[in-house]
């Protein structure tokens, strides 16, 4: 029968293909048909049946108790067994007696009556999934017989098989003392227990304590202590035995023997588990939807995992599945899944992104499953496998985005590209290929279109077409770079290109086609020509140059280009210049305080700068030092770097020289100018910009560079009083076209007044526009001092003069008047005239502040007249010094006193004696210290007509008039018999002198 | 009458120079004039102006002893009193404000003097 088990097509009734039952319905449906007696199998919803022979040889051959329903199985007996089968699956087992089977066998005469057991079949986790029939045939109708023979029958089949009164207490059990080696000796309610596994004890004693309660028929499993050692798994099932009455007698009880399910029920566990761990490894997550549970999932814990699940979440309905999946793969996902159940299909893939609740992030599934039917067709469940294939989905974009941008980068080239295959046909060529190739066929192989190529003429011979590049690939030749080829288009002008080609090969390496690139290189070929043409014009225009022009690599600083003016200007030959390390040779020329100088612009210029500078040399042929002036500036490469330094160098040493003649010759007049005190302006009209020099600041009191100059910060520095004076000069001669000449006061901030002589000249456009003008300007503060003194002495001398000559008038008339005869007033007036001579000479001989002294005009008036001979007696200090208005008048007096003493006097007569006694006196009411002068002349023998010409005589009226009038003078005069005496008492200059005591 | 053209006339005069004063007095004597002074230093001049009730003109020499002889000038010019400048200076000392005063030059010969006077006090 397992064999027709096996080969029967389940995969028509709700059980589906035997290949996907599960563990329980393969282990449920293994004890039936493993069982001796004649049992069945009813399993799922729909109660489909598994019979074993036993079973089906009842009912008679043609009958088949597979795949078909219970109660169709059971035919004419099932309304006798219906109603115990609710019990059944309700988890109560019943036991229906005497029933009658209508079979093959109906011919006999009496009638077999069977017992029937029904008892649940369970799923590991307990739940009730089918119905378990057992059938045995009942003894004869005698009941003590039919009893012991039921036991009889019981323990053909059960492990053991007992009896114990309504309290549970053992009445008869025999095989299970022998199964379990127990004693029997005590009976006691829980006996039993100590054959039971220590872990199942609790619960195996619970369960049946409960049901001596409740009355409940028993159904225990447990492990079970063998009498030869080791353990029995046991299946007890036990039913309450009743009386008429509805109470207890007793309780009926047999052990089964499942053993051999428990350890599948292992295994079954441990495969569930490897499983697990198998999709975990694989990253495969199972599941399981009922399909008729409201598709209710179960969910494995890679799956949950995949799906960032809760772990505890072994299941959950559809719609939180759907809740999962990322919203625009929502509706059609589920559709998918809908479809595919309501459809016939045995089998189901999906490919679906989800929002994992875990992290949020968006993942790719991919779901694949069988889809187990019933009988109809219709989906019981969906089991299968989920995957996470984001990174393949990544990996997939990636490769597409790649192809097509390649694809597009291919179409972009900016050269024609084509792959040919041997007969040089194109068959994949982009936009710019198909300009040079509209037909598709390479030119060699293309007549009608050669003549439109053509290499340039290579030493006048033409290429031929089997010598074009994609032919030549096409022989195997890698022809790169390619060649130029000229390119005729419709319009009839040539075009440059340049074309290559590499053959491609299979794996064998033959040739199986050609990869043929075509450049258009038109533009820059002419860019070529004409970069050639503007390098020839920069050559001859290099050669040409007085200048010497040169080009340096960057990096070494090596000439790459020097120009002959090279030669002109450092006296070596181009060549030589280019020997060797250029550069250090050229570094060598130049004078050895310029090269540093020299070498830090170079740098700068290889940094990137533009630069300027100037520096000497020294030609190596006659020692000659040669001024340059170089511009060096960069010369930049395509990638931003200093390529190369150009140099342009310019040989100024003429230049130079004059410019250091011209310095030398402004210096000198520069010199000439400061050393004369001589400031300068220059005064640009039309700019209002002034130049001056740095006397002009310093005699307009400014500090040099103080200010800038310009026409009011000069006009700020003149005196207000000659400002207008010095303003309209300036103007008279620009508009008059003279000379401009003013002096002019300047006013500096501490107070000091200069005066400034200033002569200038205007400079005119040809239309009469003054545009500039220069001049000096001299400090003449001193030379006008010295004018203006002079005036004053001019006037002073015309003064003295008028003076003097009103003088000698009066002293003439005087004389005239004292003068019996002509001779006497010839003698007496040149005496008096050469007495005033000495004094006008005395006079004359002194300086500003020097004085004639009272000694001095003394011994000038007396030095004539003393003889030595110790007449005259001098006794007074030296140094008193007279104030010039003084000393005329005074030394009148005294020249009229000696006169007389001559005359008439001590001077005239033997033996008289003249002395004279001067002393520093006591200062006069005024402050003015005074001079006192005693004039005693003694033994005189004075004559009548002598004092009588005394006492009319000019000396006594100078002594006694003149000198009490002009000289605020006291003055005694006395004429004794033996000789005059007189005293003069005089204010005489202070120490302290002023200059008002000049004039006069 | 030469000498009598200034006879009444009280003069008064302002020389230093003794001999020039005196010949001075005395010409303007011979002139019939009175003659104040003369003085001899700006101190005694003014003095004597001030003190003096009538004075009919002046001669006043420019300098005395070193002073300048403006503010007499100046104490003539407001009573009204003409006068002379005799100087031997050209006339760039002399104040604007006596830019109409007359002036000699000494020597001055005879009569100049008194001509002078006469055609000051005039004015």
């Amino acid at each position: 029968m397992a064999e027709a088990v096996r080969t029967f097509d389940w995969s028509r009734t709700p059980l589906g293909a035997s290949a996907l039952w599960t563990g329980d319905l393969k282990l449920a449906a293994g004890g039936v048909l493993d069982n001796v007696l004649p049992a069945m199998l009813a399993w799922g919803p729909g109660r489909t049946t598994i019979v074993n022979d036993g079973f089906g040889t009842l009912f008679g051959a043609g009958v088949s108790g597979l795949g078909r329903t219970l109660a169709d199985v059971w035919q004419k007996a099932w309304p006798a067994i219906e109603g115990a089968s609710e019990h059944v699956f309700a988890g109560r087992p019943r036991l229906v007696e005497d029933v009658a089977l209508e079979g093959p066998r109906t011919a006999l005469a009496v009638q077999p009556r069977y017992t029937v057991a029904l008892s649940p079949a369970r799923t590991l986790d307990g739940t009730i999934h089918g119905l378990v029939a057992t059938l045995a045939r009942q003894a004869a109708p005698l009941a003590s017989n039919a009893e012991n023979g039921f036991r009889e029958l019981m323990a053909g089949f059960a492990q053991a098989a007992w009896e114990t009164d309504a309290a549970g207490i053992p009445i008869w059990s025999p095989t299970w003392h022998a199964f379990t080696g127990l004693s029997n000796s005590m009976p006691a309610i829980d006996g039993w227990l100590a054959a039971v596994h220590h872990d199942d004890r609790d619960d195996a004693d619970r369960r049946w304590r409960e049901a001596l309660v409740t009355g409940e028929s028993v159904d225990i499993e447990f492990r079970l202590r063998r009498a030869e050692g080791g353990w029995a798994w046991t299946n007890v099932r036990a039913v309450p035995i009743r009386g008429p009455d509805g109470t207890i007698r007793k309780w009926f009880g047999v052990n089964l023997d499942v053993t051999r399910r428990k350890t599948a029920e292992a295994a079954l566990r441990d495969r569930e588990a490897e499983l697990a761990r198998v999709q975990r490894i694989g990253g495969i997550g199972g599941i399981k939807v009922d399909v008729r549970d409201g598709l209710m999932g179960e969910r494995s814990p890679e799956y949950r995992r995949l799906h960032g699940m809760p772990d505890e979440k072994t299941r959950e309905s559809h719609a939180e599945w759907l809740s999962r999946l990322h919203p625009e793969d929502r509706g059609a996902a589920e559709q998918r899944f809908l479809d595919a159940i309501a459809g016939d299909a045995c089998s189901y893939e999906n490919e679906y992104r989800i929002i994992r609740p875990s992290d949020g992030a968006v993942r790719w599934i991919y779901a694949r499953a069988d889809i187990e039917r019933d009988a109809d067709g219709k989906a019981l469940r969906v089991v299968g496998a989920h995957i996470d294939i984001t990174d393949r989905k990544r990996i997939e974009s990636e490769l597409r985005d790649s192809e097509e941008r390649l694809l597009r980068t291919f179409d972009a080239l900016p050269v024609g590209v084509g792959v040919t295959d041997q007969t040089g046909h194109v068959s994949r060529l982009n936009p710019m290929m198909r300009r040079f190739l509209p037909n598709a066929v390479i030119p060699s192989r293309s007549p009608e279109r050669q003549w439109r190529w053509r290499l340039p003429v290579n030493d006048g011979q033409s290429v031929r077409p089997e010598n074009f590049p994609a032919a030549r690939a096409l022989c195997g030749e890698e022809v790169v770079p390619g060649l130029e080829m000229l390119y005729r288009d419709d319009s009839g002008s040539e075009v440059w290109t340049r074309t290559s080609a590499v053959p491609l090969r299979d794996a064998a390496g033959a040739v199986i086609g050609a990869v043929v690139v075509i450049a258009d290189i038109d533009d820059a070929k002419r860019a070529e020509e004409t970069l050639r043409e503007s390098e020839e014009l920069l050559r001859r225009f290099g050669e040409a140059s007085q200048d010497v022009l040169w080009i340096r690599d960057a990096e070494t600083l090596q000439w790459q280009y020097l120009t002959p003016a090279f030669e002109k200007i450092y006296g070596l030959g181009v060549d030589e210049a280019l020997e060797g390390d250029n550069f250090r040779n050229w570094t060598d020329l130049i004078v050895p305080e310029d090269r540093p100088m020299a070498l830090g612009f170079i740098a700068r210029a290889r940094n990137g700068e533009q630069v300027a500078f100037e520096y000497r040399i020294r030609r190596p042929f006659d020692g000659g030092i040669r001024w340059m002036r170089n511009t060096d500036f960069p010369m930049f490469g395509r990638d931003g770097k200093v390529e190369s330094i150009g140099g342009i160098g310019q040989d100024f040493t003429d230049k130079k020289l004059f410019e250091e003649r011209l310095r030398g010759e402004e210096e000198r007049l520069r010199l000439a100018l400061e050393s004369g005190r001589l400031a300068t302006w220059d005064w640009d009209i039309a700019s209002g910009r002034v130049e001056w020099s740095d006397e002009h600041y310093r005699q307009q009191g400014y500090a040099v560079g103080e200010v800038a100059p310009s026409y009011e910060a000069w006009r700020a520095r003149v005196h207000p009083d000659d400002l207008d004076a010095a303003e309209a000069a300036l103007v008279a001669a620009r508009d008059g076209r003279q000379l401009y000449a003013c002096e002019f006061r300047t006013l500096h901030p501490d107070g000091t007044i200069r005066w400034l002589d200033a002569q200038g000249r205007f400079f005119y456009e040809s239309d009469g526009t003054p545009v500039r003008m220069i001049g000096v300007m001299q400090d003449v503060t001193e030379r006008r001092h010295w004018q203006e003194r002079l005036q004053i002495l001019v006037g002073e001398l015309q003064h003295r003069t008028r003076n003097l000559l009103r003088i000698v008038r009066s002293v003439a008339d005087r004389t005239i008047a004292g003068s019996a005869d002509l001779a006497t007033f010839r003698e007496s007036f040149l005496d008096r005239l050469d007495a005033l001579a000495r004094i006008q000479g005395l006079l004359s001989r002194l300086g500003d502040h020097d004085r004639v002294t009272f000694d001095d005009l003394l011994s000038a008036e007396l030095s004539a007249m003393d003889d030595g001979s110790g007449r005259v007696v001098l006794d007074g200090p030296k140094g008193i010094r007279l104030r010039s208005s003084t000393v005329q008048i005074l030394a009148m007096a005294l020249h009229e006193l000696a006169t007389n003493a001559m005359k008439y006097g001590a001077l005239r007569h033997q033996g008289a004696q003249l002395s004279i006694r001067w002393w520093r006196g006591e200062a006069d009411a005024r402050g003015r210290p005074s001079l006192n002068i005693e004039w005693i002349e003694s033994g005189v023998p004075m004559a009548t007509q002598d004092i009588d010409k005394l006492e009319r005589g000019q000396g006594r009226e100078l002594i006694e008039r003149a000198l009490p009038y002009q000289l605020d003078a006291e003055t005694r005069y006395e004429l004794h018999s033996d000789g005059i005496r007189c005293a003069i008492a005089l204010p005489v200059s202070a120490s302290n002198l002023t200059r008002e005591e000049d004039h006069a | 009458m030469r000498e009598q053209s200034l006879s009444g006339l009280r003069i008064l005069v302002a020389e230093d120079e003794f001999m020039i004063a005196s010949d001075l007095a005395r010409e303007l004597a011979d002139a019939g004039a009175t003659v104040l002074g003369p003085t001899a230093s700006l101190e005694k001049t003014l003095q004597l102006i001030q003190t003096e009730a009538a004075i009919d003109a002046s001669i006043l020499d420019i300098n005395l002893q070193g002073d300048m002889i403006f503010p007499a000038a100046d104490l003539l010019q407001e009573r009204g009193v003409p006068f002379l400048f005799a100087t031997g200076y050209d006339g760039s000392v002399i104040p604007r404000r006596f830019e109409g005063v007359g002036r000699f030059d000494k020597p001055a010969g005879n009569g100049v003097i008194a001509l002078a006077l006469r055609e000051a006090i005039a004015r």
